[in-house]
């Protein structure tokens, strides 16, 4: 493999001067340069806890569905109740509640596809862009 | 306080794919600052062990720390927003964006495209000349330069790459890796997976030889390196009988 045709003609060979663990100081160009051990504890001060990621999204995900569950349950009571009353006041405030469920339950619609089919869509956008990309090789 | 000795950490790992067993119980510690060399053969489970490190393949058993915390089963765009960044085997670069828009998927909230862009344009001048290209349309090398510019940018604690040098002429590998020893030097932990040793002795502080799923040889590359043949040879035998 290493001695494969270039396809980079116009590189200069320049070897890579060895290394050793304490020549840690050079060239940092215009990254900013931080030590290794505050890189190391900023890296784990970040990291999430095992469980943490995967319950959030479920946590979200069954709350949009409880809230669109009862958002429709609510729109129907109402409708019903409404449709059977002969008060137009009490019809007035059905209708009124029926409206509120009905937004609860986009509400929620929107929290569920947001933290479930959400990340599902995602991983199959991603995957149609790599298996295009492969293909394009 | 964090263990700088055993930044990353992987205790008697075992994983696959759909029932195929690849690691068979790998315990690793790679200390902060360490570049650390993966070699061994096709098919021996290097790709398997990074993809592990980097959250995308779940062990069966076994667990895997960072700086004493587990994060086995964690989310990897969690350990990527962390600071873990991995350049995968074929560059993972888009081939029908521009190389200015490859770059710009680094932005984010804490940095400007015109940052990012003047960052990797820094280190890599050549990608400057080549911004409004199609990535697809550059060579390997300076594909790999996208690849590591975007990792470079995101500024990361820990940097794996996976098999930098594959079907690139070795004067343009000595050039990536020079890029690779200045990521080094910023204090971040670099695993790099290679076939070849001769590759990779430059830059290596250790290097592991993986040969059918677990860790044969672990030590200086000058000291492993006399070894790496009997080891390879002998792995041949294994599943040839």
């Amino acid at each position: 493999m290493n001695d494969s045709k270039t396809d980079d003609p116009g590189v200069e060979r320049h070897p890579v001067e060895p290394r050793s663990v304490d020549s840690r100081s050079a060239d940092s160009r215009s990254v900013e340069t931080r030590s290794t051990e505050s890189r190391a504890a900023e890296f784990v001060a970040s990291l999430p806890s095992p469980r943490a990621s995967g319950d959030r999204s479920d946590r979200f995900a069954r709350l949009g569905m409880v809230i669109m569950s009862l958002g429709l349950a609510v729109t129907v009571v109402a409708t019903v109740l409404s449709q059977t009353s002969d008060n137009s006041l009490d019809q007035s405030t059905q209708i009124s509640l029926g409206i509120t469920g009905l937004a609860a339950t986009c509400f929620g619609g929107v929290i569920f596809l947001r933290y479930s089919l959400g990340e599902l869509l995602r991983f199959w956008l991603l995957r149609m862009l790599h298996e295009r990309e492969t293909h394009r090789r | 306080m964090i263990p700088l000795d055993s930044l990353i950490e992987l205790r008697g790992v075992h994983a696959g794919y759909e029932g195929v067993e690849v690691l068979r119980g790998i315990d690793l510690v790679v200390p902060a600052g360490q570049v650390l060399a993966v070699l061994g053969p096709n098919g021996a489970g290097k790709t398997t062990l990074l993809s592990v490190i980097a959250g995308l393949v779940r062990p069966t058993r076994g667990d895997v720390l960072f700086g004493g915390r587990r994060v086995t089963g964690v989310d990897p765009v969690a350990l990527a927003r962390a600071g873990l960044c991995l350049i995968p085997e074929g560059r993972g670069v888009f081939a029908n964006l521009t190389v200015a828009e490859n770059l710009w998927l680094a932005a984010g909230s804490d940095r400007s495209r015109e940052v990012v862009e003047s960052r990797a344009f820094e280190v890599f001048p050549r990608l400057g000349e080549r911004r409004d290209q199609l990535a697809g349309s550059l060579s390997g090398g300076e594909q790999q330069m996208v690849a590591l510019s975007r990792a470079l940018v995101s500024d990361p604690a820990v940097l794996l790459l996976d098999e930098l040098s594959m079907g690139l002429a070795p004067m343009v590998v000595d050039d990536l890796y020079r890029r690779v020893v200045d990521i080094a030097r910023m204090g971040v932990t670099v695993v790099v997976v290679e076939q070849f040793v001769r590759t990779i002795s430059h830059i290596a502080d250790r290097g592991i030889a993986v040969i059918s799923g677990r860790i044969v040889l672990d030590g200086r590359i000058e000291e492993i390196s006399p070894q790496l043949h009997s080891a390879y040879f002998s792995s041949s035998e294994e599943v040839s009988t």
